[in-house]
């Protein structure tokens, strides 16, 4: 019989997160039922003009652009991190998978910053990409790499991806690798053999992997801010705009508390589709 | 007999390292066949080269006439319970078995109805809701070994199936397993390290040792004819010498050890072929204080220097001449006057029957 740890064990971090998350979550929903002074002021009150205002279809354009972005980016990580993590899975030496593990992390050691800007070097029309398809006689004029959906994706897929391939490792490095062959003993093609227990078996990982990368790029704004162009504002920049240039605060927090809630939302989804083959496994 | 399975000069190597040298073998259709050999032996890669995970460097496998030398693993109709037992954690018992009939599109009805006969088969009928994590060790075993038969395969291959179980367990499943065989009646080989569990359990045994060939026959040839010091020592021999001459004497031939002992051993019962050690098991040499008749073929003499009370029996060391140990075991079931009143320093005689010993290359 196991004894339940003391819940003194996460008060710091309780307390950590009451005040860091839950109070300025608190200080927003006042905010969002609030009035915009004049000069940018915030008039407490119990409004809901500025969740009606979020609701108008020029933001619904900027929401669904969002999901879709995000959508995009969290199918195209998976894409991308299943090989790889598997690749690492495989790797006998454990020398060699930790080598591995450590590129993947590698990015992390310079600034997010930096490495969007790093982008935008490889992507604008004298850039990287464009030069050499220019100097190669691929294209005549530069391509429209840069300040578009498509630099956003880019971006997001290249700062969200090892999101995505640490979980996917760690449910496929834990696997009993014998399981693939036993599916390839019992007529499982590899193809199959993918599908019908690969696929199963890395399922808490990539539930994982897809809110770790998903949620990120929904609130995103620093890689559509430097990345993309004034038709491609995400979510991020809305709330970003209304408090830093706008100066309409309460508009503002309607939105970023609608997007918490959203995200609120969906992890309780996939907390409840995720449950019953967790409790399996523990078992 | 027919034969189901053919094994030509097949040949595996990791690197330069090699595993498996010129590999011989027929494998006879409905027989229980044993790889048997110590860690490292190659014995494992073998069945790994018949279930087709591992790619022979040359020679051929042939099933039933057809070449699967290079065919993957899905191509062939040849079943594995693996060592681990490899069931698959997301599906429940039912469905594991019913995984690789559904990969040869068979009717759902059908399908439902090989896997309830499956689960009979291993008495788990009323487990195929359960997932394989709620299971004992035994159980999952069993559910192993019912998804690979009810593939029907034409030689089913079973990797240490019971390295996990405890002793007990151990026992009763090999009980099962044998039972099982018979009752459908394929071709199954079993790879162990267990020479008792290769015994009780094998039509024939193939020793393995250092990735060739040691000795392939009955349990019985095997266990009492070994043909080569490795065989014997691996099957428990005791009493093992090596051999400075053997002298032919017409009717028997004349060994002598390096210790300068003089057997002598019929010479239908011997090998043709080199002659380098000469051993008889410990049970079958018996003890006196008074010399033996002139009838018995072989009698030393040495002074008991260690007796061991085993609960069967009690096993004597016995120093005979300057520099030889041999060992006897007297068993205890019976109140012969023979096995009583030895006591360490006590002069001895060993005696035993000329066709009771072997000679060892």
């Amino acid at each position: 019989m196991k004894t339940s740890p003391s819940f003194a064990w996460i008060l710091p971090a309780f307390l950590w997160l009451a005040l860091g998350l839950g109070l300025p979550l608190l200080i927003i929903l006042a905010f969002s039922l609030a009035r915009r002074e004049v000069y940018g002021g915030v008039q407490l009150g119990l409004n809901i003009q500025n969740y009606v205002r979020a609701f108008d279809s020029l933001y619904l354009a900027i929401y669904f652009r969002s999901l879709l972005l995000s959508a995009a980016t969290t199918l195209l990580c998976l894409i991308l991190a299943f090989p790889v993590a598997y690749f690492i899975a495989l790797q006998k030496s454990s020398l060699i998978k930790n080598l591995l593990l450590f590129l993947v992390t590698l990015p992390f050691w310079t600034s997010f910053l930096i490495r969007t800007y790093a982008w935008i070097i490889i992507l604008r029309a004298e850039g990287l990409i464009n030069n050499r398809l220019i100097e190669w006689g691929l294209v005549g004029t530069p391509l429209n790499l840069l300040y578009n959906n498509f630099a956003i994706l880019v971006g997001l897929v290249y700062g969200e991806l090892p999101f995505m391939i640490l979980p996917l490792y760690t449910v496929l490095d834990r696997m009993n690798k014998s399981l693939l062959e036993a599916s390839a003993d019992l007529g499982c093609s590899p193809l199959k053999t993918f599908f019908r227990v690969l696929i199963p078996l890395s399922r808490s990982g990539i539930w994982a992997g897809t809110i770790l990368v998903f949620i990120p790029s929904l609130g995103a704004f620093v890689t559509p801010d430097l990345l993309g162009g004034a038709k491609s504002m995400m979510v991020g920049n809305l709330i970003q705009s209304q408090f830093a240039i706008v100066r309409d605060q309460p508009f503002g927090s309607a939105v970023a508390f609608l997007l918490s809630a959203v995200i609120l939302i969906l992890l309780a989804i996939s907390y409840r589709t995720t449950k019953r083959g967790a409790e399996v496994r523990v078992l | 007999m027919t034969v189901t399975l053919e094994i030509n000069a097949l040949n595996k190597r990791f690197g330069r390292q090699v595993i498996l040298e010129d590999i011989n073998l027929s494998v006879r259709s409905g027989e229980f066949l044993t790889f048997l050999g110590p860690s490292g032996s190659g014995k494992t890669t073998l069945l790994r080269l018949l279930g087709g995970f591992e790619r022979p460097d040359g020679g051929r496998i042939v099933l039933e006439g057809r070449d699967i030398s290079l065919l993957p693993p899905h191509k062939r109709q040849v079943n594995t319970v693996f060592q681990n037992y490899a069931l698959f954690p997301h599906l429940t018992v039912f469905q594991n078995i019913a995984f690789g009939l559904q990969n040869i599109g068979l009717a759902k009805a059908a399908i439902d109805r090989k896997v309830d006969q499956a689960l009979d088969m291993v008495q788990l009928g009323d487990y195929g809701n359960r997932f394989p994590e709620q299971l004992s060790g035994g159980q999952q075993q069993r559910v192993a070994l019912a998804r690979a038969l009810v593939m029907e395969p034409k030689v089913l291959l079973l990797d240490e199936p019971f390295g996990a179980l405890d002793q007990k367990l151990r026992h009763q499943m090999q009980t099962e397993l044998k039972a099982l065989q018979r009752k459908v009646g394929l071709t199954f080989i079993f790879v162990t390290h267990d020479q008792e569990e290769a015994l009780s359990l094998s039509d024939r045994i193939v020793v393995l040792n250092q990735g060739h060939l040691e000795q392939v026959g009955h349990p019985e040839e095997i266990y009492e004819r070994p043909s080569t010091r490795f065989v014997a020592e691996f099957m428990g021999m005791e009493n093992i010498f090596a051999l400075v001459s053997v002298v032919d004497e017409g009717a028997s031939l004349c060994c002598r050890t390096q210790g300068g002992q003089t057997i002598r051993i019929p010479k239908q019962s011997s090998r043709n072929g080199m002659a380098g050690f000469y051993a008889v098991r410990p049970s079958k040499i018996a003890l006196s204080k008074t010399p033996p008749p002139d009838t018995v073929a072989n009698v030393l003499k040495g002074r008991i220097c260690e007796g061991t009370y085993v609960g069967s029996a009690h096993h004597w060391s016995v120093a005979v001449g300057r520099n030889e140990t041999w060992k006897a075991s007297q068993p205890l079931y019976s109140n012969r006057a023979s096995q009583v009143g030895f006591c360490v320093q006590d002069e001895v005689y060993l005696s035993w029957d000329g066709q009771s010993g072997i000679l060892l290359s």
